[in-house]
């Protein structure tokens, strides 16, 4: 079903995560290399979501075909660069198909100067993704999930937002579980 | 790395429910379609289903599903199952779908939801989103038309699914779908 090169992608992103090593450089977008899109399915959202190291996470689905999704992604990066620091990851989600990657996602995660983590959706089915991330969400995208330090659901918010609503419920993720010391 | 096994037999045990707060029974409504005619969910009462479909004119996701939809109409009219188009997106004029209708061949008509009344009253959320009632505005099936976007890749018609069910006097074995589609763009 998926390509060898993606097999290979999925398998090194695996290795990637079971290992901790972060193979994603903030530099990556600002040189112009061409962003890494990871594959995502069960075990890597619950690793995702396991894995925290004390950091909050901020997970959004979007699709290239989503004018909103597309519209909020600069308030996305803007959030990354400013919340990095802050003990707080932000990761992306694309819902286009796999053969999408290379020629419409890739692209415009290079446009937007996109840094943060880029994955696309390689569940099953589309149910099971929206199931994994919350059996009240209906599916409809853009979608945003707000995680504390341990992985738990803060918040959600669907459809385009803006910057100041991502940091009001960021900052609640990040003040949800004190800081690792 | 013991956290993570745990989590995932923990996992393992979890099995995803119906949505929360399902629709189980629809008020009657009526509203204009886009030629101006007033349709109520009362004047299908002696049909064997009726087929609401939110769809919109812009979203990719309910474009993908337009043939699928007009050949649904075609192959399920004659067997007294009523299909109705529901456009409550805000930035979507009569016109517009009044056009995208002829364009794509929808003989079903296609009612305009200006205050996102009925996609409120449904708790509808995205395009395109499909309840099927029957006589007695029992929601009988929730959900998706198929599994995939892209039609040679359809492994599940579960909109299909069920009207055949309703049509042989079975319940509905899968009521609640979900798949992934384009918010409404309700009125502020």
């Amino acid at each position: 079903m998926f390509s060898f090169a993606y097999r290979m992608r999925a398998f090194c992103g695996l290795m990637a995560l079971v290992v901790g090593a972060p193979s994603f450089s903030p530099a990556q977008a600002a040189t112009g290399r061409s962003p890494e899109v990871r594959p995502l399915d069960e075990r890597g959202l619950q690793e995702l979501l396991t894995i925290r190291k004390g950091r909050a996470l901020v997970l959004n689905v979007w699709a290239i075909w989503c004018l909103p999704c597309v519209e909020e992604f600069p308030e996305l990066v803007r959030l990354d660069s400013l919340y990095r620091s802050r003990g707080l990851d932000v990761v992306t989600v694309s819902i286009d198909f796999e053969d999408e990657v290379d020629e419409k996602v890739r692209p415009f995660l290079r446009r937007m100067r996109a840094a943060m983590p880029a994955y696309v959706n390689a569940f099953p089915t589309p149910s099971d993704l929206i199931n994994a991330l919350q059996a009240e969400w209906s599916g409809a995208i853009p979608a945003t999930f707000f995680y504390d330090r341990t992985g738990t659901l803060v918040t959600y918010v669907v459809g385009k937002r803006s910057l100041e609503v991502f940091q009001e419920a960021a900052d609640k993720a990040l003040q949800r579980t004190p800081a690792r010391r | 790395m013991a956290r993570i096994l745990l989590f995932l037999i923990a996992a393992a045990f979890i099995v995803p429910g119906a949505f929360a707060g399902e629709i189980k029974k629809v008020d009657n409504f009526s509203l204009d379609d886009v030629h101006g005619k007033k349709h109520s969910l009362t004047d299908h009462k002696d049909a064997k289903a009726i087929v609401l479909m939110f769809i919109a004119t812009q979203c990719p996701v309910s474009n993908a599903y337009n043939e699928r939809m007009a050949a649904l109409e075609r192959d399920y009219a004659s067997k007294d199952i009523v299909f109705i188009g529901i456009n409550s997106n805000k930035q979507e004029s009569v016109e517009e779908i009044k056009e995208h209708a002829e364009k794509n061949g929808f003989r079903f008509p296609i009612l305009k939801d200006h205050k996102n009344i009925v996609a409120d009253k449904l708790e509808a959320s995205v395009t395109p989103e499909i309840y099927v009632l029957n006589g007695s505005l029992d929601v009988l099936y929730h959900g998706r038309i198929d599994d995939s976007q892209r039609e040679p890749k359809v492994s599940s018609k579960d909109l299909r699914t069920a009207l055949e069910e309703i049509l042989a006097g079975k319940p509905v074995s899968t009521a609640t779908t979900k798949s992934f589609g384009c918010t409404i763009k309700r009125v502020d």
